[in-house]
């Protein structure tokens, strides 16, 4: 197994550790070197004094907006849950008399027992998503849309800038559609906003609403011309291999996913379960089969945060029949993770903070580095380390797998967030790199594009372009207006454009 | 039958929101420790801390009147502190500048006195360790294990998604272990001891 960048294995505990101790220590120590509370109050009572106080009633201060979203969180609580209750004996005589300390030291025991007690973490089926019975409603007003394309073809389907759905047959044949209601959540990050289904008759799609806990899951029915909105709130949509299935994941951090029923927009919930006990849910990454789920999680309370960071971010296959979640490894923060579309294996991708590029094998769980690869992104990809959910999260924007194959085309992008602690944008030159996991190797076969998605035959790779200044950030703004072909997918390929003007690329309808 | 620590707690603020100058001295001892804690967090220098959790009492003393009866007081506690960690922040940026880390080092070990230098902090490793990371980070660090505040909170109190807060507080914790690992084996002499 490799290591971070630190030195630390990539298994290494990432809490309750002896240095957080130590810092808890160092804390304590600081603060014993400042003000008693009694010197504190004295102060207060003297400033106070000073200004002539009158009763508070008399001049009300103005106090955030944001309180009444902390109350979710230490509702009752009192000072004795304070860090005080940490606080070690003070300098100089200052502590009141042994019995007091005795007395208070009962008290403030009795008060953090009960206050950890109330502390335990919130079950994941309990953060706010409501018991799903599924009453899927349909549009009013939806007119319906069905490509008008050939038998057999396909079509990329994408938005543009005023909503509106098309379609662009491999000839170049832009057919317009109506507009897609309610599309304020599309991107074209891989949490999967929108996301057409693997037999391209259907797409999903999350609907305008929280950037943070998501909007309703809406289904579009390509042939039938229906759209159902379901509700299920949720932010990342991922589609069973079947076409069956559409799994769904609420707000950050909840350790639940909905499993949808594409036909009827029916579903239900499961609670993620690691190491035998509710876990938390980071991202969906894809099906690995029928009834498996590869996604990014944490063991305990929520804490896989893996659109920015998180605390615990672990590889993990979940059984969509139980829940019951198998650990693949650890990942390395922030986590850039791309699994293949038949669920065998999964690219754990270098950046900033993880030097080394990985292959990890989903089926035994086997971590091996993949040096030419590492080597090809040594000096780049350094861009792909943004801390910020607002601004994208940590991954490539935009990847594709060649079908059949273990060969992702991967992005490099041109400008993103500097790492933390430094300020302004970091840039590099953009392009697309054609990885082969099996063998091995890199190949860049494009300098000013991104992938967006392979025809199912794997000869055509289509390309947006070109890569709009803000190419790191998450939204329609964040993918060029235009998009073209890569034919045969080389270096030497020839590229056509297909359409111009679109603001959010959706996948490939057939 | 005897009141619980939240009824004690409860009654204590709505006698001092209606000006109960006892209750307030008693609501300021409570959690003069929290306060100074998320201060402390928050700004760059003992004084300053000090100065910012007093003022932020005095704010505390004007603004129970905005104080709903029955709301957690906790929360709101720590947010008026830090609104007056900002506006104190904003009022020193003109005249203050943030010192050298090797000048810091060096000033430190250029003392005669050194014991008594040592003495007066904590733990010096950590302390050298913790002034090299960021300010975001390092203020993090200070919210969640010295002043024991959860994640969320810490987002609410600066302005940060919560998902950035686990970030920062990832990477603190991650170069504190490096550094700190690197000067297991490294000799603590002559101000060159945190390479």
């Amino acid at each position: 197994m490799s290591n971070q960048p630190n030195g630390q294995p990539l298994d290494m505990p990432c809490d309750g550790s002896a240095l957080e101790a130590r810092l808890r220590r160092y804390y304590d120590a600081r603060r014993a070197l400042g003000p008693t509370a009694d010197e504190l109050r004295a102060r207060v009572a003297g400033r106070l004094t000073s200004e002539g106080a009158h009763p508070p009633s008399r001049s009300p201060l103005s106090i955030p907006e944001e309180i009444s979203v902390l109350t979710r969180r230490s509702d009752t609580s009192t000072p004795a849950d304070t860090a005080s209750t940490r606080r070690p004996a003070r300098r100089g005589g200052r502590a009141a008399g042994i019995a007091a300390v005795l007395v208070t030291a009962a008290v403030i025991a009795l008060a953090a027992l009960i206050f950890t007690s109330m502390r335990q973490p919130t079950a994941p089926s309990q953060l706010g998503t409501p018991a799903h019975t599924g009453t899927p409603s349909h549009v009013g007003g939806w007119t319906g849309w069905k490509p008008p394309l050939p038998a057999g073809a396909w079509a990329a389907i994408y938005l543009d800038t005023t909503g509106h759905l098309h379609a662009v047959s491999p000839d170049g044949q832009d057919y317009a559609g109506p507009a897609l209601p309610q599309a304020g959540l599309i991107d074209s990050t891989p949490r999967a906003t929108a996301s057409i289904s693997p037999n391209g008759q259907r797409m999903a799609y999350i609907q305008a609403g929280d950037p943070n806990t998501g909007g309703k899951v809406a289904i579009l029915d390509f042939a039938a011309g229906t759209l159902k909105v379901t509700d299920v709130t949720a932010l990342q949509l991922a589609w069973s291999p079947d076409s069956s299935t559409i799994a769904a994941a609420g707000q950050l951090d909840s350790g639940t996913i909905w499993l949808v029923n594409a036909a009827s927009g029916a579903g239900h919930q499961i609670t993620v379960q690691v190491n035998g006990a509710p876990g938390g849910l980071g991202r969906l990454l894809s099906w690995t089969d029928a009834t498996h789920l590869a996604a990014i999680v944490s063991e305990g309370a929520p804490q896989a945060d893996t659109l920015s960071g998180g605390l615990q971010n672990l590889l993990g296959v979940v059984d969509v029949t139980t829940g019951q979640t198998r650990v693949i490894t650890n990942l390395p923060l922030p986590p850039d993770v791309y699994v293949s579309p038949d669920g065998a294996v999964a690219l754990i991708a270098s950046n900033a903070w993880n030097p080394t590029a990985q292959l990890a094998d989903l089926r035994s769980g086997a971590v091996t580095p993949l040096p030419i690869i590492t080597a090809a992104f040594a000096d780049k990809l350094v861009n792909m380390d943004n801390p910020d959910y607002a601004q994208g999260g940590n991954y490539s924007t935009h990847f594709t797998w060649q079908p059949g194959t273990h060969t992702l085309a991967l992005s490099l992008t041109a400008l993103g967030i500097g790492p933390e602690g430094t300020s302004g944008p970091a840039t590099q030159p953009a392009g697309v790199w054609l990885l082969n996991l099996d063998a091995d190797t890199a190949t860049q076969v494009s300098h000013n594009s991104y992938p967006l998605a392979w025809s199912a035959d794997g000869q055509t790779l289509l390309l947006c372009s070109p890569p709009a200044a803000t190419s790191m950030l998450a939204g329609a703004a964040a993918i060029g207006p235009n998009i073209s072909t890569l034919s045969p997918v080389a270096s030497s390929g020839k590229q056509h454009q297909l359409a111009s003007g679109m603001a959010a690329f959706l996948g490939i309808a057939a | 039958m005897a009141a619980s620590a939240s009824d004690v707690a409860e009654d204590v603020i709505a006698r001092a929101a209606r000006g109960d100058a006892e209750a307030f001295g008693t609501l300021v001892a409570a959690y003069a420790d929290l306060t100074l804690r998320v201060a402390a967090a928050l700004l760059p220098d003992a004084a300053s801390a000090e100065d910012a959790a007093q003022e932020a009492w005095v704010d505390v003393w004007h603004g129970l009147a905005s104080f709903r009866p029955g709301e957690p007081f906790r929360p709101w506690l720590v947010t008026v502190v830090a609104n007056r960690c900002r506006k104190q922040t904003r009022r020193r940026a003109l005249d203050t500048i943030r010192l050298d880390t090797d000048l810091v080092d060096a000033a430190r070990w250029q003392d005669d006195d050194t014991d008594a230098v040592l003495a007066a902090f904590p733990d010096p490793e950590l302390e050298h360790a913790l002034a090299d990371l960021p300010d975001e980070q390092r203020q993090v660090l200070g919210l969640r294990f010295g002043a024991d505040l959860d994640l969320a909170t810490i987002s609410h109190l600066t302005h940060t998604p919560l998902g950035t807060v686990k970030t920062r507080l990832r990477r603190a914790l991650d170069t504190l272990r490096s550094r700190l690992a690197s000067h297991v084996t490294a000799p603590r002499r002559g101000g060159s001891a945190h390479e």
